[in-house]
């Protein structure tokens, strides 16, 4: 269960990095908004800057949000379920339903992030022309973080599920 | 290989059973995407979703998303719907069904001040309902007036709905929050001529409060109240009002609103630490679980795309007879009927990009069919079994309480909000006039 800890501290860790990423957002819009309509001078980098850090905010939140048990479901039909049941359903959908896609959107996001890195792509939303590679590293890293969350539920539910047979 | 269509039909069954069976939204339409990509389109699948993907994390539109969020949970956090409730249960609480007026005209201020349903729902939940019950109020009203006007919060702008519709239809997200404001505000009045008339053919749905209860009215008790509710209302007209009148995008405003409602939290002494840890937290999973709902059906429509799964909805719907409005409200009968199982966010991102074609090919206007379509997903939080506002309210309430009760209780708000949806089809200009006449159509 050390492994199981340890990945539940990086959760949480990169959950409260994320989610007090919403005060830099906050300040760099409303710098935006003070410098566009008060001195009419945007800066090159604000538009950027938002939705860089808007976007690191909401993937790198995804295995902070498994861990809450916050990514929505139905569970009028799940609560039918026994205890046991629940539990095997669970390890099904963590195995399948998460794991699957988590490690793929992984291993596709580094393949996107690295070319990126290699060709040294820029950013043509705005002339500030920053390197596309550190927001597009963005997708391998949140859903890696996803995949380790996965695995920590999958170890749990396979002890729970083995601490029930031995009762 | 099942030819692309039927495979199309299969991928959308299939999302809808394990979807009814408990599996994860967003990730039951990766693992689809994934699944029927790879067999159709081959390893192509996994650049295209990168690219999606990156499509979304650079929309400018959806920063409106978290900012709103944390906006509306901070002012959560001051106490905003405590105190507008305070001031408006002295007022209105002399009168017949005034606690249940209380807590519309609540709702629909508070509504005013976040984009999503939670927190709303919640805490009136706390406030209001053990206030009616105590006073006597049928029970199934006392919780239908709450799911109801706690529902509104998805509606009345800013809403968290409207700016991932604007995106998704290439619309304005400015004008669609300009086209929300009316039928929002119909809403509200409907259920607040029901309570009227309810209570004044029934007086023991919701009897009156003593007038010994009712503190004195005098100059003092209306400053007080004024006091307490001046500053929000304030704070809601500027953002609102900056964003329908075009001066700021609706992402200069969700920032500014939420740099508002800190000033606003400090000058009501409720800003500490663990207020802006709880609410950055809050907003962190509310945002992360709605935006992997948004890559997942992202890539999802792509494929049911690929498929002719779109061609064929429409081709089945353009097929059918008795005209347009028969479509229409085919549609809007669809929209309905899958309220009762899947939540919004699915409903908006899985079936609305297959009905937006249609709607085009009949000569409907985007924006009002926008509003037609989100006026509709909002009773989905009314409906059962899946219904988020019931779920919030059932939680909530005191154990007398029974789930029974609340199904009653909203049965009457759904048909008002049936009724708004036709009011709307027959005068569009509830919807159209304000987008027009500020921001030019």
């Amino acid at each position: 269960m050390r492994f199981v800890a340890m990945i539940e501290w990086i959760s949480r860790f990169t959950g409260s990095v994320a989610a007090w990423l919403i005060i830099p957002l906050l300040v760099v819009v409303v710098y935006e908004v003070v410098a566009r309509h008060l001195f009419n001078a945007p800066s090159t980098w604000g538009y950027d800057t938002c939705w860089m850090l808007f976007a690191a905010q909401f993937l790198m939140g995804g295995a902070y949000t498994l861990l809450q048990k916050s990514h929505i479901r139905i569970d009028i039909v799940y609560n039918l379920l026994s205890e046991r049941g629940k539990l095997i359903f669970d390890l099904i959908i963590y195995l399948v339903v998460f794991l699957v896609p988590a490690v793929l959107f992984t291993w596709a996001g580094i393949h996107f992030a690295a070319d990126a890195f290699a060709s040294d792509e820029r950013l043509s939303t705005t002339n500030w022309f920053f390197p596309s590679g550190p927001p597009k590293s963005l997708i391998p890293i949140g859903f890696f973080l996803l995949v380790l969350q996965c695995i920590a539920e999958i170890i749990r539910s396979i002890k729970d599920l083995a601490e029930r047979r031995e009762t | 290989m099942i030819p692309e269509q039927a495979a199309a039909v299969i991928m959308m069954g299939l999302l809808l059973v394990m979807v009814i069976g408990g599996v994860h939204l967003a990730f039951a339409l990766m693992l689809l995407a994934i699944g029927f990509g790879v067999a159709y389109m081959g390893p192509m699948i996994f650049p295209m979703s990168m690219l999606s993907f990156f499509g979304t994390m650079e929309s400018e539109e959806l920063i409106a998303v978290p900012l709103f969020v944390f906006m509306g949970t901070i002012l959560e956090k001051t106490e905003v719907a405590e105190n507008v409730y305070q001031a408006l249960f002295e007022v209105f609480g002399p009168v017949r069904g005034g606690l249940a007026f209380a807590t519309i005209v609540t709702c629909t201020v508070f509504a005013a001040c976040t984009g999503v349903i939670a927190a709303t729902v919640t805490t009136m939940t706390l406030l209001a309902v053990p206030a009616m019950l105590k006073r006597r109020y049928n029970k199934g009203l006392a919780t239908g007036v709450v799911c109801a006007g706690g529902s509104l919060g998805i509606l009345i702008p800013p809403s968290v709905m409207l700016v991932m519709y604007g995106p998704m239809a290439n619309l304005s997200v400015a004008k669609l929050f300009a086209a929300a404001l009316f039928p929002g505000l119909l809403l509200s009045g409907l259920y607040l001529i029901y309570i009227g008339v309810g209570s004044w053919v029934m007086p023991t749905l919701a009897p009156a409060i003593s007038k010994a209860e009712m503190p004195v009215r005098d100059s003092k008790f209306w400053l007080r109240a004024l006091w307490q509710m001046l500053p929000t209302v304030l704070l809601i007209v500027a953002v609102l009002g900056s964003i329908i009148e075009g001066i700021a995008s609706p992402t200069e405003a969700s920032g500014v609103g939420a740099l508002c409602a800190l000033i606003l939290a400090v000058f009501y002494r409720k800003l500490t630490y663990s207020t802006v840890k709880a609410a950055a937290y809050t907003t962190l999973t509310v945002t992360a679980m709605v935006f992997f709902i948004i890559i997942g059906a992202g890539i999802f429509n792509s494929v049911f795309l690929f498929l002719g799964g779109g061609e064929l909805v429409k081709s089945m719907l353009l097929g059918l007879p008795f005209g347009r409005w028969f479509i229409l409200a085919v549609m809007m009968l669809t929209i309905f009927i899958g309220g009762f199982f899947i939540s919004w966010q699915g409903l908006l991102y899985i079936i609305v990009p297959i009905f937006l074609p249609i709607s085009t090919a009949l000569h409907f206007d985007p924006l009002w069919f926008a509003i037609l379509v989100c006026v509709n997903l909002q009773m989905s939080f009314l409906t059962p079994p899946f219904a988020y506002a019931i779920f919030f309210v059932k939680g909530a309430s005191p154990p007398e309480i029974a789930t029974k009760d609340i199904y009653w209780g909203v049965i009457p708000f759904v048909l008002l909000q049936i009724v708004a949806v036709v009011v709307c089809v027959i005068f569009p200009e509830i919807i159209l006039w304000l987008p027009r006449v500020t921001l030019g159509g």
